[in-house]
């Protein structure tokens, strides 16, 4: 296990020192004849919390001083902040299919534009159902082809504005939470829709002075690679750059994208505000001590990262996502991770490995939980996918990015170069680093299921 | 121009006779209709900008009592979602600079929800603390925080507190949204000039209530002190359907 952080406690052990001590301050169900091992024994609730299309680094815990974010760092100090955790796919409806069967969209092929997904692979809605667990969907679905209230026994669905719909989403799982039937553990996946509404900003047209920004709050300052443009292929620059939904803001100046950052971090701001309910009702309900939860979202965002916005490509700011995972006296609290390399697809065998079912068919993904606590990584690579056409695949130090149809290939060095500023696929000193990718991407592939 | 006025001016407009003469009595029926952008059509306007898809949702009724230096409110809030979300109750408030809810008694309904249900949501503010009990019987959850000014949507509709100069002061408050959340650090302050300029503000004066957790929401108010339409960030409006005498 990689940590940052001193050792920390776990609450098992502080309670026990309490009782020694004679402090007798706190009083959990091990006090009252429970212990840890009859907790163990009982299957895990499995809770996903999942937001939308949020930029990996967006958070105050992480030092950003644009956004209020105190219910994601809540969760960020109960848990294990893992930093290398990569969307399958960052566009809504594959990652989404991903999270769902633990599958590549190249195999589950619900990649958007209203494609569905194979009939024939189960989710983890059917799956844990048919396993003991209650299973609840509350919110985004946005996967065609499947019908969420046929595979979860419990589920309410959502607009597509977060502002108008994330507190009832909020409301919904906080009435369920606190008011559910014990006998079963339950799977809950609660899917916030927000910061997704910066969408529809960055389909409006440039502007200036017509929104309530009040003129005194100061604007976020532009990414420090706002303007950086490393070597980009020309099906890159066609089917991202000029695609025909970027159009509106491709003539926005820096002021138009500081007021879009600005609109962005509101948006941020406006989810975390509803996720203390949802916090607050798993710890009233006396069921977080037996809950693994895991919080991330489906994608990140451009914000104005290679003067790009929303998401569907392989940079960094739209690839990589937030991913906070708390699971009591089984993993550390305030702990980060920068080592463990994470998939969307990883999801649903670490849920079965939490609770003690095997996954159905042989999926391509592995148990995070497991890579997280081994002492070296065995775990070389993660790969995505893009919508567009397109693969990336990330190592522990190095991201190799091509997309279909272009024989360019970008290169980078993500230790050296977090901000994807320099290209360094022709350097001769790295030519067999970008040979091994690219046999990594050949690899990976011949493992999925991808029929015909 | 990223506004309501300006994205979805058809669907919120509210008639000029309205817009003018609408003055809230001491007792009376707000009707409030809500319009949220679902997405984009694949049409242009004529200026080639993409035409919203806007979808109409049910909106909000207050039912407002004025009594002495109070307000007593019966409120109806729907949302639709994908099962309807109705937030019910009754709210009695103070007539100071924010209208301050003071307690409140609501349900929360969830139609048509398989496997939830139904919440109540009461509350309290007094002395600088608020008192916040959500749910029922042996499922409750109860929040206590200090509190020094509280404002709620529901007030400010039915009674705005025009008297109040947002420029160049500032009030700060905390916004009881939605009546479970609590949140901070909201200022009053103007709309920002090509707003208050555009059409459809004509003859109205807008206030901003405006705090991290949300955007900015403008409140557009006549004359008379009737709030016509609230417009919260570009996607989002309530706007004047009705005022209903009632005494």
């Amino acid at each position: 296990m990689n940590s940052s952080n001193p050792k920390m406690v776990s609450r098992r052990d502080f309670i026990k020192t309490c009782a020694v001590a004679g402090a007798g301050t706190a009083v959990s169900p091990w006090s009252q004849g429970q212990g840890p091992s009859i907790i163990r024994r009982r299957k895990p609730n499995l809770l996903l919390l999942s937001t939308d299309q949020w930029h990996p680094d967006a958070f105050s815990y992480l030092g950003c001083p644009y956004v209020a974010t105190p219910h994601s760092d809540r969760i960020a100090a109960q848990g294990v902040d893992f930093r290398c955790s990569y969307a399958s796919n960052p566009i809504c409806t594959p990652a989404r299919a991903s999270w769902l069967t633990g599958r590549m969209s190249s195999e589950h092929r619900a990649v958007g534009g209203g494609s569905r997904i194979r009939e024939d692979l189960v989710d983890f809605g059917q799956w844990f159902g048919a396993h003991g667990y209650e299973t609840v969907h509350i919110g985004k679905w946005h996967v065609s082809g499947r019908d969420p209230a046929r595979s979860f026994q419990v589920f309410a669905g959502a607009h597509p504005s977060g502002q108008y719909s994330d507190q009832s989403r909020s409301e919904l799982a906080r009435s369920y939470l606190l008011d559910r039937n014990r006998d079963k553990p339950f799977l809950m996946h609660l899917a916030m829709m927000n910061p997704h509404d910066i969408c529809q900003v960055s389909m409006l047209p440039t502007m200036k002075g017509n929104i309530a920004w009040n003129g005194t709050e100061e604007l976020p300052a532009l990414p420090e690679n706002y303007y950086r443009r490393p070597e980009e292929s020309e099906v890159f620059k066609a089917r991202i750059r000029g695609s025909e939904r970027r159009s509106p803001h491709s003539t926005w100046d820096e002021l138009d994208w500081q007021l879009y950052r600005w609109m962005y971090f509101r948006y941020c701001n406006m989810v975390d505000a509803t996720l203390g309910l949802v916090l607050n009702a798993l710890e009233a309900s006396g069921e977080a001590e037996n809950t693994l939860l895991v919080y991330t979202s489906d994608h990140g965002e451009g914000n104005g990262h290679h003067g790009l916005a929303t998401k569907a490509f392989l940079y960094e700011e739209s690839a990589r996502v937030p991913f906070s995972v708390v699971w009591p006296d089984r993993l550390p609290a305030n702990a980060r991770d920068d080592r463990t390399l994470i998939s969307g697809i990883d999801l649903m065998p670490t849920f079965c490995a939490a609770a003690g079912i095997p996954t159905p068919g042989n999926l391509p993904g592995i148990d995070f939980l497991k890579e997280h606590r081994a002492d070296a990584p065995s775990r070389e690579y993660v790969v995505a996918e893009a919508a567009a056409g397109g693969n990336m695949v990330r190592s522990q130090r190095y991201k190799y990015i091509q997309y279909d149809g272009d024989p360019l290939v970008q290169f980078f060095d993500l230790t050296e170069d977090p901000g994807e500023t320099t290209n360094l696929a022709n350097r001769p000193e790295l030519s067999s680093q970008v040979q091994r990718h690219a046999e990594m991407l050949v690899e990976f592939k011949e493992r999925l299921d991808s029929q015909s | 121009m990223w506004h309501p006025f300006q994205i979805m001016p058809g669907e919120i407009a509210v008639n000029e006779p309205l817009k003018t003469a609408a003055k809230p009595s001491a007792h009376c029926r707000l009707t409030y209709g809500e319009r949220v952008i679902r997405w984009f059509l694949r049409e242009t306007d004529q200026e080639g900008h993409l035409l919203p898809n806007v979808d109409e949702r049910t909106g909000l009724v207050i039912e407002k009592r004025t009594v002495d230096h109070f307000l007593e409110l019966q409120v109806r809030h729907q949302k639709d979602l994908g099962v309807p979300h109705i937030l019910e109750g009754t709210m009695q408030a103070r007539r100071d600079d924010w209208r301050s809810p003071l307690s409140w008694d609501f349900e929360q309904k969830f139609i048509g929800a398989r496997g939830i249900r139904n919440f109540r949501e009461t509350g309290h503010w007094n002395s600088g603390q608020a008192r916040l009990v959500s749910g029922r019987g042996q499922q409750e959850i109860v929040r206590t925080e200090a509190v020094d000014s509280l404002t709620c949507l529901y007030t400010l509709l039915a009674d705005f507190p025009t008297h109040v100069e947002p420029y160049p002061r500032s009030y700060e408050t905390s916004v009881l949204e939605d009546l479970s959340i609590i949140n901070r650090g909201a200022l009053l302050h103007a709309p920002p000039p090509r707003v208050r300029e555009h059409p459809m503000a004509r003859g109205l004066r807008g206030y901003v209530v405006d705090y991290p957790a949300n955007f900015p929401i403008e409140f557009w108010v006549n004359e008379h002190g009737a709030v016509i339409y609230v417009c919260f960030g570009p996607n989002r409006a309530l706007f004047l359907q009705s005022i209903e005498e009632l005494s």
